[in-house]
This record gives C-alpha cells, sequence and structure tokens, in this order.
C-alpha cells in the first residue's frame, strides 16, 4: 500500500517536472515580469541604505556611483553586492568591473532577474 | 599573478557575497564588516605588500565559502534584532 503511495507521488511529481520542463523548451529561461521601474525602485531603497554623499539628490538611472553617489570602488562594488542579494542575480564579473551608472546595474539585472517565487510556483504547478 | 584593480574588484565581491550568505546574523555580519575592513586598510599597499594580501584575501575566500557551507549546515535562532 505504502508502495502504492510512494509511486503515485514520485509519478506526480516527475510529471509536474516533466511539465515544468516542457514550458521552458524554446525560451530556456523563465521570462521576468518584473517590471524595469520595480527594479529601479528597490534598487534605490537598497543603495540608501549606503552612505551616500548626495543623500538628498534624486537618483536617476544616469546617476554614477563614483561621481554623483561619492562612492569609492570598495563602496560601489559592495553595492553591487547587496543588489545582487536583493534581486538574486549574480553580476558577471567583466559586466560589474564596466558599470558605472545606477541605470547600467538596473539594465543588467531587469535582464537577469528570475520572477518572484510565488508566480515560479504557479507556473511549475 | 594578478593585481589589476579589476581582479582585486572582483575577489572583494566574491568575499562579501560569501559573507552575505552565512544565516546566522552574528558570523554574516562579523564577515561583512572584517571583509570590508580589511580592504579598506589594504587599499593603498602596493607591490610585494600587495600581492600578499591578495594571496591572504584569497585564502580567506577559500576559509569563508568552507565555513559558509558548515554553518549553513546548523540552524540558528533568529536574534531580537534581526527582521522575522
Amino acid at each position: 500500500m505504502f508502495a502504492n503511495i510512494v509511486r503515485a507521488s514520485l509519478r506526480s511529481s516527475l510529471s509536474a517536472s516533466l511539465r515544468s520542463t516542457t514550458l521552458n523548451t524554446g525560451a530556456f529561461r523563465f521570462v521576468s515580469n518584473v517590471s524595469k521601474d520595480d527594479v529601479f525602485a528597490r534598487s534605490i531603497a537598497v543603495l540608501k541604505t549606503f552612505e551616500l554623499k548626495n543623500i538628498n539628490d534624486e537618483i536617476t538611472s544616469s546617476t554614477q556611483f563614483t561621481k554623483d553617489l561619492g562612492m569609492d570602488s570598495l563602496d560601489y562594488n559592495d553595492a553591487l553586492v547587496a543588489l545582487e542579494e536583493e534581486f538574486d542575480v549574480v553580476f558577471d564579473d567583466a559586466v560589474a568591473n564596466e558599470i558605472t551608472t545606477v541605470g547600467e546595474a538596473v539594465d543588467y539585472i531587469s535582464k537577469n532577474i528570475m520572477p518572484e517565487e510565488d508566480i515560479l510556483d504557479k507556473e511549475i504547478r | 599573478m594578478t593585481t589589476s584593480p579589476q581582479a582585486v574588484r572582483s575577489l572583494y565581491r566574491s568575499m562579501l557575497r560569501e559573507a552575505r550568505g552565512f544565516t546566522n546574523y552574528n558570523f554574516r555580519n562579523y564577515f561583512i564588516r572584517r571583509t570590508r575592513d580589511s580592504f579598506r586598510e589594504n587599499a593603498n599597499l602596493k607591490g610585494e605588500d600587495a600581492i600578499k594580501a591578495i594571496n591572504e584575501a584569497k585564502n580567506d575566500l577559500k576559509i569563508l565559502h568552507r565555513q559558509n557551507v558548515i554553518s549553513n549546515m546548523y540552524d540558528f535562532d533568529k536574534l531580537v534584532v534581526e527582521k522575522v
């Protein structure tokens, strides 16, 4: 009897995983439905946790980490890692060394971000 | 042996990533603080000293990674200062 239950649950989980792979064929990656504005707003919230030079100035996508926010290279790499944690992405080394503005970071994040977990769950189910 | 700023920044990011991976509040904050402080302290080193510091940091990164994995095998209660 238990064997039957195990077999049935195995079958259902297997078919669920099969279904999720078929969902992804062609795309190879879940398409994010987090908008760029969301990413931008959340990025700013993360950046505000750091000590910034011009804390009252509005942060726009052309704001430069070093020039406008008064960060040195350690500070802004620190900020990049904080952003990685917030959005669950990892900046490629080559990309991270090139990023100078908030907009570039946001662009990279919105390209590479995974959808939020509950959405992901729903798709798999 | 490369001491290019890019390589050092990449090392710094890797160490912070590992440090942030600790689930335990005290470990996490200690390692983030220690990484930041040590890089800042060594920021103006040149030549041999810089290479020595970078090698030390690379070693620390390995230790950090190993301890991260080990530490996260255990469950710790949240501290009162943490968001649940």
